[in-house]
């Protein structure tokens, strides 16, 4: 019924205590993570958040937990291109290949997310999809024109978000995966359509597809629990819904969990919604999970992680790496 | 211009270029850095600074020097991390300013942050930066780098986070606008000057001057980044490091001899010899009386590690106590 996969993790680096102590527990995070055989650790951007962003420089903090860990993929998920040179960029991201032993997965979007932020960096919001484009070759130019091995290596970690079709041929096209779970698309209408125009443009027949599915898991003894839990995170997602019109009027915390796609509750209630889900596993090479909402704490994030690897994951057919 | 006066207590750091003759071998650099920067740290030096080079210009291996701090600041706990220097027209602003902050914060507030304008043709051309205008990129996008990690609104509401005001604070500039550096109240890194340039002393008296009269209340930050290469006798350290140093003097004099060895060490300002020769020589150095900072470079283009780390020993054990008793009562 499904197919081997990788399991890793994403996370937003969320502020919720002092960065230093937030930091602390990232690379915490990661080494738990790495412990129980995810195979990869993905960290958001986010820019200029008015006082409430933590992870402005993803590579920077894989750089420190590169210092922690031995097998664990240090990835971004995503990185905002429009905003970065590309040149810059290929070096840091050669310097954490190299200093990681080639441990390096990178995430590229256009931003679409960070409407706000687009002055500051004098990037035009209206052009973020030429913009990612040229810097995409660019960005693979630099990859594919380098003479070692490190910065080389890179032009096969290359992953794309895409809201569109276009997006997902291009990913398809450029031989690069894609990866797909954005709360605010839907899993039928918009996802596995991405998935399909995805995985039908992809031609390399020597290298495989790589799609990369990213969801909220939230274990608990319960669904009840579980979303009393969330209901205190869930609620600016509440106006945020409704801004981008999926949403009106009053909207119940278990409404907004459906459209969020949270899947929560036992290890019964997540293993019957994430094979109920119409856009996962008979699709993705790397399962993503999300397992923190703003108060979450860090030993909340490692149990929730431990769950979906040791009573979650395995029926749906993944092995541990420790279990090789 | 009296000693000490409005200066900092004198410390003392490393500097690495990460000089790598083959860019096959960067990894086994960035290792031998670590296991430097270690032993710096627990010799007591307070600085580590790191030199940033794109396209492995110079042999020069690290163009993401804050990157490779922010891995540095895992394996270390005290010494401060500082960059001499970054190439700030090549630096996307506000990018910078991001992953300055995230470095300091990661590391427990040890980020120095060293700037320069940089001068490799090469390397801007890569960047598509024209050379020549350099000096107005760079003062822009201080401006911008200052504001933000000052915690001033970039755009509407939107402010750098995380948050670090100290690091707005720990700004240096190698450069010789002496009295911008002054008035933007940064700390001065001197590199060795070119001998048709105005001397240390003068640029240090200039700067004192500008310094007083706009930061009364504290202490001005002067560093000296300086090659300090200590060994059994002046003629062996040449015998070492000879063939290196007219590698990099043919860069700018193609017809460069090595008859002239010893005056090219000394233009480019050299420490070199005996450690007993070396205190000697840098007790001549009047400019030292009135620096808060001194850094020594210890590798040329192709020093190995033992060596670079006998080198660090020397200059730990040996030269610092006694430079510091000539210059270091503040």
């Amino acid at each position: 019924m499904t197919h081997p996969f990788k399991l890793g993790f994403l996370t937003h680096v969320s502020a919720d205590a002092e960065p230093q102590t937030t930091y602390h527990n990232l690379i915490k995070l990661f080494v738990a993570a790495e412990k129980l055989g995810y195979g990869s650790g993905w960290i958001a951007q986010h820019h200029l958040s008015r006082g409430t962003g933590l992870s402005p420089s993803p590579l920077l903090l894989l750089s420190a937990i590169s210092a922690h860990t031995e097998h664990i993929h240090l990835a971004t998920g995503i990185t905002v291109l429009p905003f970065e040179d590309p040149i810059r960029l290929a070096e840091d991201a050669t310097l954490l290949n190299s200093l990681s032993k080639k441990r390096v997965q990178l995430g590229l979007g256009s931003g679409g997310a960070n409407v706000v932020s687009f002055p500051a960096f004098d990037v035009e919001y209206e052009k973020r999809a030429t913009i990612f484009n040229d810097k995409l070759y660019a960005l693979q130019n630099e990859f594919e024109n380098s003479t070692l091995s490190d910065t080389q290596d890179l032009r096969k970690k290359l992953w794309q978000s895409h809201s569109t079709p276009e997006g997902a041929a291009l990913a398809a096209q450029q031989g690069n995966g894609l990866l797909l779970g954005t709360a605010v698309h839907n899993p039928a209408t918009v996802q596995k359509p991405l998935a399909e125009t995805y995985l039908n443009t992809w031609k390399d027949a020597l290298e495989k597809p790589r799609l990369g599915i990213i969801r909220a898991v939230f274990p608990a003894s319960d669904r009840k629990t579980a979303q009393q839990e969330l209901a205190p995170d869930l609620r600016p997602f509440g106006d945020w819904l409704k801004r981008e019109k999926l949403a009106d009027g009053d909207i119940s915390t278990a409404e907004i969990i459906n459209k969020l796609n949270v899947h929560h509750g036992s290890v019964e209630d997540i293993t019957s919604s994430l094979q109920k889900d119409p856009c996962l596993f008979d699709y993705l090479t790397d399962f993503i999970v999300v397992v923190q909402s703003a108060s979450s704490t860090i030993d909340d994030a490692i149990k929730r992680l431990e769950i979906i690897a040791k009573h979650i994951a395995p029926t749906f057919g993944w092995k541990s790496r420790s279990s090789d | 211009m009296t000693k000490n006066n409005g200066r900092k207590k004198l410390t003392f750091g490393f500097l690495n270029r990460f000089y790598t003759p083959s860019a096959n071998d960067n990894r086994s650099s960035y290792h031998t850095g670590l296991s430097l920067l270690k032993q710096a740290e627990q010799t007591g030096l307070s600085t580590g600074w790191v030199a940033q080079h794109h396209f492995h210009t110079e042999t020069g291996a690290l163009p993401s020097p804050l990157l490779w701090l922010a891995h540095a600041a895992q394996h270390t706990r005290t010494i401060r991390l500082g960059t001499a220097i970054i190439i700030l027209p090549l630096e996307p602003a506000l990018r910078l300013a991001e992953d300055a902050a995230v470095l300091d914060i990661l590391s427990n507030g040890r980020l120095e942050l060293g700037l320069g304008k940089g001068f490799d043709r090469e390397s801007f051309e890569h960047f598509g930066i024209p050379l020549e205008e350099r000096g107005r990129i760079y003062d822009d996008h201080l401006a911008k780098l200052s504001n933000a990690l000052a915690g001033k609104r970039i755009t509407d509401d939107l402010v750098l986070s995380p948050p670090t005001p100290e690091l707005a604070q720990k700004i240096w500039e190698s450069s010789r606008n002496i009295h911008d550096v002054a008035l933007r109240g940064n700390g001065l890194i001197l590199a060795p000057q070119p001998p048709d340039k105005p001397s240390h002393s003068l640029l240090i008296e200039q700067y004192l001057n500008f310094w007083r009269d706009q930061n009364s209340q504290k202490a001005a930050r002067i560093a000296f980044m300086r090659a300090i290469i200590p060994g059994a006798d002046k003629k062996t350290v040449e015998s070492e490091i000879g063939s290196d140093i007219l590698r990099y003097v043919r860069r700018f004099v193609p017809e460069a001899s090595a008859n002239n060895l010893q005056t090219y060490l000394k233009n480019a300002g050299v420490f070199w010899g005996h450690p007993d020769e070396i205190i000697e020589d840098m007790s001549k150095d009047t400019a030292l009386q009135y620096i808060s900072h001194f850094a020594a470079q210890v590798q040329t283009f192709s020093t190995h590690e033992d060596q670079a780390s006998h080198r660090l020993r020397l200059y730990t054990e040996q030269i610092i106590p006694a430079v510091n008793s000539l210059f270091g009562e503040a």
